[in-house]
């Protein structure tokens, strides 16, 4: 009786181990050891035509609306029909999107997590939740199979590749900002655009006795929009060095003369009463303007913001861009242009979604998916783009003349990586301490030696606390 | 007497000039803004960037036909009723039972249970964002405006619970047990002299849910993913958002006055109900 | 008789009604407001940047936050605007619900719902309204400074950290007692008319008609907007993140928006745990200030008892 039943028992756990094992072998035998699969393949990449695979994206709309993106998962479909990309769009915009994702990672269900993400955390990046896709840069362009991505997408090799050396999602736009600034006001002051620090002063001083103020900026979220101009006078001042001391999260990074130049000349500039007297309370709509109204000849500001802006203006107004003039005269200026790049995939999925993801992430890459983007104020990274003439007559003034500064011979292009994340509540504070520096500094409540210490025992604290 | 009245009368008439101009003073202060919020929803956005408090040049009721499609107002709208409608009966239902026996009622454990009850409104600075969505997901409650009604009903029971058995406990004692001498059982006393008398509050707790309700984007945003089943809610704030990279602030604000149409009506409409005079007397009899 | 009847008599017990009336809502409340907050309490013990997982780490955010100056910084600002703007707000809505309720003006029906729109307008357009209000060159305050003669010349007053602290107060009181109006409304106007014919007879003043007989009658409806006007020590938030982010340098930062910075603020660099951690002493100290409120009132309301 024992035997029978017990034999009944094994029967049935060997039958089932062997369903199991078939079933879990089924799935592998379609990728051979190489990689490569049998049957009808795609001839760009070697992807089988008859197996249905789903994409499921997530997307939060910000700066440059979605028409890019919708037209390229409507392209890729057409090309690849055994494809489906399955898009969620959050209209609500970015804060929106973070607090979506972060409920679904805590939450732990691979199932729901999203294959493509728009953007991700380092720390995250870092933990190996992502696939690299290193590979994509070697490959070349659907719509030019001529050119090679790392020899058209000009970044500095700090954007592409992370600290660990792998490639997590390709650099497809740069966020460039500097400062704006009124051509014709400029034009009636008989005022050329300064292309160093010093002839910048003297502008200021010109400006400043007709009676306009020279300067203007979003001051409640000081943090942000004061280092989209000024921010990038420490490296003007402190060259390579200063670069990588950033990116290696160097000890006393705030007291070090670049950065205390860079404080002393906003100090500077607000005891000559050249930063409009308002600025600590405006946010970046009342900064916009006072600009407008010409009450101030210029503004520090992002592209893909300034692309609201020349909505609003008056018919005539009329627009200038240029890197923030922090250099020495000879030096080069420099200008922010950080690339951000999008498509993360997550790791723990099938193989061949993972793939066609891939493969979505290089069609994003399209020039006239590109096109699409630029016109909604996007930049696009491939420097391809702007050799087309076509391409670049059609889209808005405020990227034409953001990609002009990029071409000029005498700039540097400086991005934002690091190389690694430092999270902790102390480091958290360091931006909320700039802010309240940077506005005491300009109300004349702090010197710039004490504006420094402050932010610097800060930055202290926070890396005294990643010892742990 | 007829001195003592002609002196009460004259009394009353200074305190009541004073008092009138006072409080003409103040609707000013309300009215004023109001005024600007509607001519901006007027103007262009240029004018909008030249000046502040200027005047549109011409009326551009255009924002206004903007703004309704973005807001994407139809099946948004639908959903809003249903989702309003279901939270609020659901939520009044339970609060009003639970309040009833809280604030009439003496039995043992009943302050513990209300202090259970009221403490969480002390433990307002944790932030339940990732929590609640676990659990809604445990619950299987995603991705339904049927789960939302459930977590809205549930989300507004302690604030709720605070006034309407405050409100309860004032309430006389003689109607409940007029009606117990009659012969009524405890469920038909709530349903026919509990509940009736405690119109007032039970309207008042509903403008403060409908508020709530009608204004919240977080939880839809969280949990729901298909977007034929969001509220209003998520398209207003969808467009606010939007705004930092567009400026378009006169459609913006021509959606907003939009959106505090229902919630003005439904206002208006409720508190014209709680300031009707209870009949108490009727019910007496 | 009664073992017979038994079975349906239970249903109609007092017992039964009790029981069957609180289930719904201990059920609905423990699930959607007790489960989310309790499975929460963890946070506070960690170190979670909001994306990957959290850390734990004990009582090392509390350790951090006795030595956050900052914070207290914050803390003192939220007791600032409460003792000045919760009396405001109380007696404000106190006294103007009572006039709409009992006086027989023809407009205050009006008055009724007009001044419940504060609470109504986006705080989006309110905020944008103020900083228009205080603005240097084209704002109302300055306007009516200079019509009356004070000049002031072009002067921003959210710029200026104590004009800033203070005039914030002023949006504050504009918005704030709308939705207490409303609760007082609903309770005056269940005090039954007969209380106040005998007081009239007796040639009492509206001052003693509201204090003397309303306030008694509604004195549950008090306490319990006591009890909000405490809670709301630490409310005061939205607004302040609008109109000046905690500026000008942290001169109006409230506890509300230091949190919001600590746990949204800079990207990829966030402390969730921490802002968890403060949230977690906040309830503390509205714990224990409640709780010496309450001694307080119910000593208040015996001595008034036996007096």
């Amino acid at each position: 009786m024992f035997w029978k039943k017990s034999a009944y028992l094994i029967t049935t756990l060997l039958l089932v181990t062997m369903v199991l094992a078939f079933v879990g072998c089924g799935k592998k035998t379609d990728v051979a050891e190489d990689g490569t699969y049998d049957g009808e393949v795609y001839p760009e990449n070697g992807l089988p035509k008859n197996k249905k695979v789903k994409i499921r994206a997530i997307y939060p709309v910000a700066g440059h609306g979605k028409e890019h993106f919708e037209y390229a998962v409507k392209t890729f479909e057409e090309r690849f029909p055994n494809i489906t990309v399955e898009v969620r769009y959050i209209d609500a915009g970015l804060e929106a999107y973070r607090n979506i994702v972060r409920s679904l990672l805590q939450a732990g269900d691979e199932n729901e997590i999203y294959d493509w993400l728009y953007e991700a955390e380092l720390k995250l990046v870092m933990d190996g939740k992502f696939e690299p896709q290193d590979e994509l840069w070697e490959r070349s362009f659907f719509d030019q199979p001529e050119s090679k991505l790392k020899d058209v997408i000009k970044v500095d090799e700090r954007e592409v590749y992370s600290a660990d050396g792998r490639i997590y999602r390709l650099p497809n736009s740069l966020l460039i900002t500097g400062l704006f600034y009124n051509k014709r006001l400029f034009r009636d002051y008989g005022i050329e655009q300064p292309k160093n620090w010093l002839d910048f002063v003297k502008a200021c001083e010109k400006i400043k006795k007709q009676g306009v103020y020279p300067m203007v900026m979003d001051g409640k979220h000081a943090e942000n929009y004061f280092s989209f101009g000024w921010g990038t006078v420490p490296f003007a001042v402190g060259g390579k060095k200063y670069i990588d001391d950033v990116y290696y999260y160097k000890p006393d990074l705030y007291i070090s003369k670049a950065y205390v130049t860079y404080l002393e000349r906003l100090e500077e500039f607000a005891k000559k009463g050249y930063i409009h007297p308002g600025t600590a309370s405006f946010d970046h709509t009342q900064s916009q303007m006072e600009f407008l109204q010409g009450k101030a000849a210029m503004i520090t500001n992002g592209t893909w913001i300034a692309n609201e802006m020349k909505d609003v203006a008056p018919a005539d107004f009329e627009w200038g861009f240029m890197p923030f003039p922090g250099n020495a005269p000879g030096q080069k200026r420099i200008l922010s242009a950080p690339s951000s790049g999008t498509g993360y995939i997550w790791k723990n999925k099938p193989t061949l979604v993972k793939q066609w993801v891939k493969e979505f992430n290089l069609w994003l890459l399209n020039l006239d998916v590109q096109q699409i983007f630029a016109r909604n104020g996007g930049i696009p990274s491939r420097s391809d783009f702007v050799e087309q003439e076509e391409m670049v007559t059609s889209i808005s003034p405020s990227v034409r003349i953001a990609l002009e500064a990029l071409n000029e011979p005498d700039v540097l292009l400086i991005g934002s990586a690091r190389s690694r994340v430092v999270s902790n509540v102390e480091m958290a504070k360091v931006h909320k301490k700039q802010g309240d520096c940077y506005i005491a500094l300009i109300t004349g409540k702090m010197s710039a030696k004490e504006a420094a210490k402050e932010i610097n025992d800060q930055y202290m604290k926070g890396l005294a606390l990643e010892e742990r | 007497m007829a001195s003592n009245e002609s002196g009460m009368v004259r009394k009353l008439e200074a305190k009541d000039v004073v008092l009138r101009v006072l409080l003409g003073l103040w609707a000013l202060v309300i009215i004023l803004p109001l005024i600007w919020v509607f001519y901006t929803s007027l103007k262009t956005n240029q004018e909008f960037f030249m000046g502040a408090w200027q005047l549109p040049k011409s009326m551009q009721w255009n924002n206004y036909y903007r703004a309704w499609s973005q807001l994407g107002i139809g099946q948004s709208f639908f959903n809003t009723v249903i989702l309003l409608a279901g939270a609020m009966v659901l939520n009044t239902l339970i609060v009003a039972l639970g309040c009833y026996t809280l604030a009439r009622f003496d039995f043992k454990g009943r302050d513990v249970i209300y202090w259970y009850i009221i403490g969480s409104y002390f433990v307002t600075g944790l932030n339940t964002m990732v929590t609640g969505y676990i659990l809604m997901r445990k619950l299987g409650l995603l991705n339904s405006l049927f789960g939302l009604i459930i977590n809205y009903a549930g989300g507004t029971i302690v604030f709720n619970t605070l006034i309407l058995t405050a409100f309860m406990k004032g309430q006389p004692k003689e109607l409940d047990e007029a009606a117990y001498i009659d012969g009524a059982s405890y469920w038909q006393t709530f349903w026919h002299v509990g509940l009736p008398l405690a119109r007032p509050a039970l309207l008042t707790i509903n403008v403060f849910n409908f508020m709530g309700y009608y204004n919240n984007f977080i939880s839809p945003l969280l949990y729901i993913r298909d977007p034929e089943k969001y509220p209003l809610s998520v398209a207003i704030y969808s467009m606010s958002q939007a705004m930092t990279y567009r400026a378009d602030w006169v459609t913006l604000f021509a959606g907003f006055v939009i959106m505090m149409i229902p919630t003005i009506i439904v206002y208006s409409i409720f508190q014209s109900y709680i300031t009707q005079n209870l009949n108490i007397g009727a019910l007496k009899g | 008789m009664n073992t017979t009847l038994d079975k349906k008599g239970f249903f109609r017990s007092k017992t039964f009604f009790i029981i069957a009336s609180l289930t719904p809502i201990l059920f609905f409340y423990t699930l959607f407001s007790v489960i989310p907050k309790i499975t929460a309490f963890y946070y506070p013990f960690t170190e979670y940047d909001g994306i990957s997982e959290p850390i734990w780490i004990g009582l090392k955010n509390f350790a951090t936050i006795a030595k956050d100056a900052d914070l207290w910084g914050a803390m003192k600002n939220n007791l600032f605007y409460w003792v000045i703007a919760t009396p405001i707000n109380f007696f404000a809505a106190l006294i103007v619900s009572f006039i709409l309720v009992k006086k027989p003006y023809k407009e205050n029906n009006f008055y009724r719902i007009l001044y419940y729109f504060p609470a109504i307008l986006p705080s989006v357009i309110t905020a944008l309204m103020w900083q228009f209000a205080f603005h240097g060159r084209y704002g109302i305050f300055n306007a009516l400074l200079n019509a009356v003669g004070v000049n002031v010349g072009e002067f921003y007053w959210l710029t200026n950290a104590t004009a800033a602290k203070w005039a914030m107060i002023i949006p504050m009181v504009w918005g704030g007692w709308a939705g207490n109006m409303l609760i007082f409304m609903g309770a005056i106007q269940s005090v039954p008319e007969s209380l106040y014919e005998s007081a009239e007879l007796d040639g009492a003043t509206d001052a003693q008609k509201l204090f003397l007989i309303t306030v008694p009658v509604i004195w549950e409806t008090m306490k319990t907007m006591i009890f909000f006007s405490i809670i709301g020590l630490f409310g005061a938030f939205e607004l302040i993140l609008i109109m000046t982010n905690g500026g000008p340098a942290g001169a109006t930062e409230v506890v509300g928006t230091y949190m919001y910075k600590i746990a949204f603020g800079a990207e990829g660099v966030a402390a969730f745990g921490y802002a968890a951690a403060i949230g977690l002493i906040l309830f503390a100290i509205l714990g224990c200030v409640s709780i010496v409120a309450f001694r307080f009132m119910d000593r208040g309301e015996a001595i008034e008892m036996a007096g």
